[in-house]
């Protein structure tokens, strides 16, 4: 009996940790990078040992509590039990025993540190930059010379490093199933790298508490083929190709002020005081990835920036209605020349979390 | 006023019972007063708890938004550490370790009341934020620079602060009260192989918050001058670093998450024993686990910045420590397991919460050491995977325990049994609720949900995990409501308790329940054998004792009850108000503060000097209460003292160190020491002639001492003045550095000052004898250590940087983002390419090197601004470079976006 409920306890735990690799969603063992995949080996041997001790000890209470019940039903009334006070072989040997466990995770842990660390990135690694700010992420490509927001597309097989800093307060760059965490601290270089090993659409986002808005400071990594990542780089060097019939929209870029803070190839230069808008029709996602990029998402992002992400440092501008479609129209063909970057992501799309309802129910 | 309170019995009666409880020293009492202030707290707590998990039970709910969910979930983690975990325990320890080891009250009474009455205002100070402009916003770790004036500009970030403060003393008051308790007042026979499991877990604990709270005193009042006089160890654009707030809120919040645990581990080894009718197994292995975790949990407060530190030495080393505290913890689970096997068990409420802890605090140990691995922390930090592990740790372990002591010991408190039924029923609803609430919460960490996010995306999977966990918290809340209901028709049934309704091993049982003001009705054998004196005195037919030999009420001395305490916290109190408002109130609650410290210090703490002398002689040591104490606050001086040391040396070894072209003059400062030193020879001359009856030479010399002091004080006056004449400690590492130390020991002069002056004009009239001197010898004590500190600060802050300027003297450390602003249109240079400047230094050794001092720009900023073919340089850049984008009047033809020809 005891037995059969030990070991269903032991099976039960393994279970819940296979259903988890299984879930339909992302998660941390459900690896893309060189780097989740070390962790997550990792994982699987603390996790190992884990349910080794801690079958140990349900056993131990277990059987326990079990004794302690027989003694209660069948002893007499007035028993006492024995009065031991220690053992010391049982002593060392549950000091000695974890230290060996820790002993073998030590060595585990300690290997992994050095070959993860964002210093020791290979040679041959693209060189990104990524600074932080409330609440949205500046990437620049070093050598590419390209400069994107909130959406990093790397390559898969080839690696990538990341050179880490903030503008503002601190934040932190988390992306489950590429790396764990590396924080952004003002006033500090910090580095991560990691090579992607599969295609696809990767979610992630701050993971230190930096303002009113820290839950909408999200982020993706798009892993794409290698040629295929060539192409985006090459066309996210050239500016957008605009035909005329948005020129209402591109008047009212400049006189609202748009102009102030964000810049489009062609039109102005990037200050870095907001996302670099040259290829907005292409981005996947709006606001550091809180919305997808849709026309009816971005018309309502326009009108109530402050309520879709409150804190955001863009000003609600007032538009009207007819202002606003002509604005994202605008924006929406500030597309990467001759490349369609959701055709290459391909069905990934389709996991692309949905909309927010809440907020296009307010309307 | 005069003290209010006779030691006698009849006397307590006589008294309403609020005035009672405002002027008590009766360690019950406090502890009491501990005991349900905190629960409300954690009532208060609790329904934060609550709104945050319906705020995040679904997607996109609107509940809590932005900075309303930042403040809730600040006040959330404040609470329940700062105002319920920590005082709680210190309110069980204040009840039941005098009990238990025989005493009559704490070994200071009064302060044990201030300690309370700190701990209550500064809870109110903390909840009071909003009439100050709203609570703090960035979590109970209040991270810089978030944390700054320029990101929480209203006063509700100092309001914490300054109500931390005031919280923290209770705690390191509380802390050094029981130390000397435990050393001076367990009766006699009582050794410490003999001394209870509860005493050494509240011993540890103790020592844990004396030598570690410092280290968030320092955090935090750096914050706090950053905040309002703008001189910061951490502002990254004069060099300083806001890792070094992390590495220094850490060094006190790693070890108090052991001031969290600890209590309650003794707990546990109190109920165990009695329930199973046996020993506790390993006693020694135990205490000195517990001793062991105490020492190991000073060493591993950077396990919770593994993300932040990026040095992998450091994240290696701290690994190992971390790794290490597994050890002790795993030989306390095996102990208490050992413990219940083979025993006579009864399975009551406190029984079974203590079963459910060992079983819910493995897996909460366990997760720990998965968090030691550091590249799985990488990913599990700030997830809902560690507010799962922390709160596995806190609920599943703490509070489950603190039930089974309030089950435990309500019969002792009260004289009345809690309702088992429903004891039951809170201990299912709990555990069960408890795995409800917090394992899908591990889950949704691997899942990617960070933690203090106030909404989330559907389709990530997390909606089904949030909304089983939102169940367990309602499971949780209902379980409290019946606790709170248990205890209301408990209290109104009879007593029927008797004294040790459990058969209980301890001391505490050796009374009446509740224990009379005096605690205990005989003098107690002084046979002790083991940790469970009822249990060999039964055996040995030592107890109970005869009848007939009970103690007259006349040999029987309490403390007498005094108004000081409460007043003088209520004048801190407003002293703090005033800080936060920057107004004249200041002075007001300063003033109040300084009358109530002096009117104290010239009450009398027991009805006579004859008495208080008997009392003293019954000390385990030479050495008095007061001084003991004394020790013991100088400890945590000199760790507050090394903190703001280890900052500055911190600083100055990771480079960041930027000297002005005029050091503070070595001259002066050699002058301003032999004022010091003189006035130490003439403490110590003064103490030795008063203990020698030479009154006048006495007398004489402790005015020279506080003349001397006056002088240091003047000089260093005059030289503060001198330097801000040329630099400002603003704009100047070095001199924020300065000013922040030579400050801090400043105030320590004046303290240190006025103790001495109070003592002189008590010398004069003569309120001391050689036998009952605490009142000189405490002040000469802190003003050696007042003169000793300053010899380091001569050290360090004056000699030594005329030597030594760190390992690459950069004089002009600069705004780590001015690469960042020659980037921007206004410099040429840049080519209008904006790529961030960062170095790809490999070269991140222990402390962040050089690295931010960009003392060759050019070479780190990479990318194509090193080519000549400006052409590969998108984005495009038709904008005059030296100027802002000139936003051109609408409608004009050049505002129109260059639109290529080639469309239509």
């Amino acid at each position: 009996m005891t037995k059969r409920l030990a070991s269903t306890f032991v099976l039960a735990l393994f279970g819940a940790l296979a259903f988890a690799q299984q879930l339909p969603v992302p998660n941390i063992l459900d690896t893309a990078s060189s780097h989740a995949r070390e962790v997550a080996s990792l994982f699987w041997w603390v996790t190992g040992f884990s349910v080794i001790v801690l079958a140990v000890v349900v056993a131990f209470m277990w059987f326990g509590i079990r004794n302690a019940i027989r003694d209660n039903n069948t002893k007499e009334e007035g028993w006492e039990p024995e009065q031991v006070h220690g053992n010391l072989t049982l002593e060392v040997t549950w000091t000695l025993v974890p230290l060996l466990i820790l002993g073998v995770l030590l060595v585990l842990t300690v290997g992994s540190i050095y070959r993860l660390d964002g210093f020791a990135a290979p040679e041959e690694s693209i060189q990104i930059n990524v600074v932080g700010q409330q609440y949205w992420w500046e990437m620049a490509y070093v050598e590419e010379g390209v400069v994107t927001a909130n959406e990093l597309v790397v390559p898969v097989g080839q690696p990538v490093k990341l050179n880490l800093a903030s503008r503002d307060v601190m934040h932190s760059f988390w992306v489950p199933q590429i790396a764990g965490k590396t924080d952004l601290i003002p006033g500090n270089r910090r580095a991560m790298w990691f090579t992607a090993d599969r295609e696809g659409i990767f979610y992630g986002q701050c993971a230190e508490i930096c303002g009113d808005s820290h839950a909408n400071m999200r982020l993706r990594i798009i892993a794409l083929a290698p040629d295929e990542y060539a192409s985006w780089v090459e066309a996210s060097q050239q500016p957008a190709q605009v035909p005329s019939n948005v020129s209402q929209g591109a008047q009212l870029f400049v006189s609202k002020g748009c102009i102030g803070c964000h810049a489009v190839q062609g039109v102005n230069t990037y200050n870095r005081s907001a996302p670099n808008l040259s290829h907005f029709g292409s981005r996947t996602g709006i606001a550091a990835g809180i919305l997808e990029n849709n026309r009816e998402n971005l018309i309502r992002w326009l009108r109530y920036t402050d309520v879709v992400k409150p804190g955001v440092a863009m000003p609600n501008l007032g538009l009207t209605q007819d202002e606003a479609e002509a604005l994202a129209d605008y924006l929406l063909v500030l597309e990467l020349p001759d490349v369609d970057l959701r055709a290459m992501i391909g069905d990934q799309t389709a996991t692309v979390p949905t909309l927010d309802t809440e907020l296009s129910s307010r309307e | 006023m005069s003290s209010v309170s006779a030691g006698t019995p009849a006397a307590e009666q006589t008294k309403p019972l609020w005035l009672d409880l405002l002027t008590t020293v009766d360690h019950k009492k406090i502890g009491l007063m501990y005991i349900v202030t905190s629960f409300v707290f954690f009532a208060l707590g609790g329904v934060a708890a609550l709104l945050i998990r319906f705020q995040l039970a679904r997607p996109n709910t609107e509940i809590l938004v932005g900075e309303f969910y930042n403040q809730v979930l600040t006040m959330h983690g404040t609470t329940m550490q700062f105002l319920f975990i920590i005082p709680i325990a210190i309110g069980f320890g204040n009840y039941f370790l005098p009990l238990m080891i025989g005493a009559r009250d704490m070994a200071l009474p009064r302060m044990n009341a201030f300690g309370y009455w700190m701990y209550l205002f500064g809870g109110l100070l903390l909840y009071s934020a909003p009439l100050f402009g709203g609570w703090a916003e960035g979590g109970w770790v209040a991270y810089f620079p978030f944390s700054s004036s320029e990101y929480q500009p209203n006063a509700g970030l100092d309001t914490w602060i300054l109500g931390l403060q005031l919280v923290g003393f209770s705690s390191v008051f509380g802390g050094i009260n029981f130390i000397a308790t435990s050393i001076n007042l367990r009766t006699p026979g009582m050794g410490w192989r003999q001394f209870p499991m509860f005493g050494w877990a509240i011993l540890a604990t103790s020592f844990l918050s004396v030598l570690a709270t410092p280290g968030v005193t320092a955090a935090t009042m750096l914050t706090l001058l950053d905040r309002t006089v703008g001189v910061s160890l951490f502002n990254p654009a004069i060099g300083g670093d806001p890792v070094l707030y992390q590495h220094l809120f850490w060094f006190y919040s790693h070890p108090a998450v052991y001031i969290m645990v600890l209590p309650w581990f003794g707990i546990i080894s109190e109920i165990l024993p009695t329930f199973t009718r046996k020993p506790i197994f390993g006693y020694t292995a135990l205490a000195g686990a517990t001793m062991g975790i105490a020492l190991v949990s000073f060493l591993v407060w950077a396990h919770h910045i593994f993300t932040s530190m990026g040095s992998p030495l450091l994240n290696s080393v701290f690994a190992f420590t971390t790794m290490l505290v597994a050890v002790p913890t795993g030989v306390k689970i095996f102990n208490w397991l050992a413990t219940v096997w083979g025993g006579k068990v009864t399975f009551n409420t406190a029984m079974l919460m203590s079963l459910g802890f060992i079983f819910l605090f493995t897996i909460g140990g366990i997760t720990g050491v998965a968090l030691a691995i550091v590249p799985f922390t990488w990913q599990m930090h700030d997830s809902y995977w560690v507010v799962a592990h922390f709160h596995n740790i806190l609920i599943g372990g703490s509070i489950l325990v603190l039930m089974g002591g309030v089950f435990y010991w309500f019969p002792k408190m009260t004289g009345r049994f809690l309702n088992e039924y429903l004891g039951k029923w809170l201990f299912w609803l709990w555990f069960i609720g408890f795995m409800v609430t917090y394992f899908p919460q591990y889950v949704l960490g691997m899942l990617g949900m960070p933690r203090r996010i106030y909404t989330y995306q559907e389709g990530l999977g997390w909606e089904i995990w949030n909304s089983i966990s939102t169940l367990g918290s309602i499971m949780l809340a209902v379980g409290f409501l019946l606790f709170l209901y248990n205890v209301a028709i408990s209290l109104r049934g009879p007593k029927t308790a008797g004294p040790n309704p459990w058969d209980g091993y301890t001391l505490e049982w050796a009374t009446e329940s509740p224990p009379a003001a005096h605690n205990f009705d005989v003098e107690l054998p002084t046979e002790f054998k083991s940790e469970r004196p009822l249990y060999d005195w039964k055996k040995m037919g030592l107890w109970p004792v005869d009848a007939s030999k009970k103690l007259r009420p006349s040999e029987i001395h309490l403390p007498l009850g005094s108004a000081w305490p409460l007043i003088s916290t209520i004048g801190l109190t407003i002293f703090l108000v005033g800080l936060v408002m920057q107004g004249p109130l200041w002075i007001a609650g300063l003033g109040m503060t300084l009358y109530a410290f002096i009117a104290w210090a010239n009450e009398p703490a027991f009805e006579s000097d004859e008495v208080e002398l008997e009392i003293q002689h019954h000390n385990r040591t030479e050495t008095n209460n007061g001084m003991l104490s004394m020790y013991w606050f100088i400890g945590s001086e000199i760790a507050l003292f090394l903190m703001v040391f280890s900052g500055y040396f911190y600083l100055l070894f990771s480079g960041r160190m930027a000297f002005p072209a005029e050091l503070p003059s070595v001259q002066l400062a050699l002058l301003n020491t032999a004022f010091l030193v003189s006035s130490s020879i003439t403490v110590h001359v003064a103490h030795h002639d008063f203990n020698h009856g030479k009154r006048k030479t006495f007398l004489g010399l402790l005015g020279a001492t506080i003349g001397f002091g006056a002088i240091f004080l003047g000089v260093t006056g005059f030289e503060w003045a001198e330097i801000l004449a040329h630099g400002d400690p603003r704009e100047n590492l070095f001199l924020a550095s300065f000013f922040t130390i030579t400050g801090l020991h400043g105030i320590h002069v004046i303290i240190g000052l006025l103790m001495l002056g109070v003592a002189f004009f008590r010398g004069l009239g003569g309120a001391f004898t050689p036998k009952l001197q605490n009142g000189l010898e405490v002040p000469v004590a802190y003003w050696h250590l007042v003169d000793a500190i300053w010899i380091v600060v001569l050290l360090v802050m004056y000699i030594m940087p005329n030597f030594y300027q760190g390992p690459s003297n950069l004089n002009n450390v600069s705004d780590p983002f001015s690469i960042y602003q020659q980037n921007t249109l206004s410099d040429p240079d840049a080519s209008g390419m904006p790529i961030p400047a960062l170095p790809n230094s490999t070269t991140d050794t222990v402390f962040p090197d050089s690295d931010v001092a960009p003392s060759a720009s050019e070479e780190m900023i990479p990318g194509p601004s090193d080519t000549s073919d400006t052409e590969l340089t998108p984005p495009d850049l038709n904008a005059t470079p030296g100027s802002r984008p000139s936003v051109t009047e609408p409608g004009t033809e050049d505002a129109t976006p260059s639109v290529p020809s080639q469309s239509d």
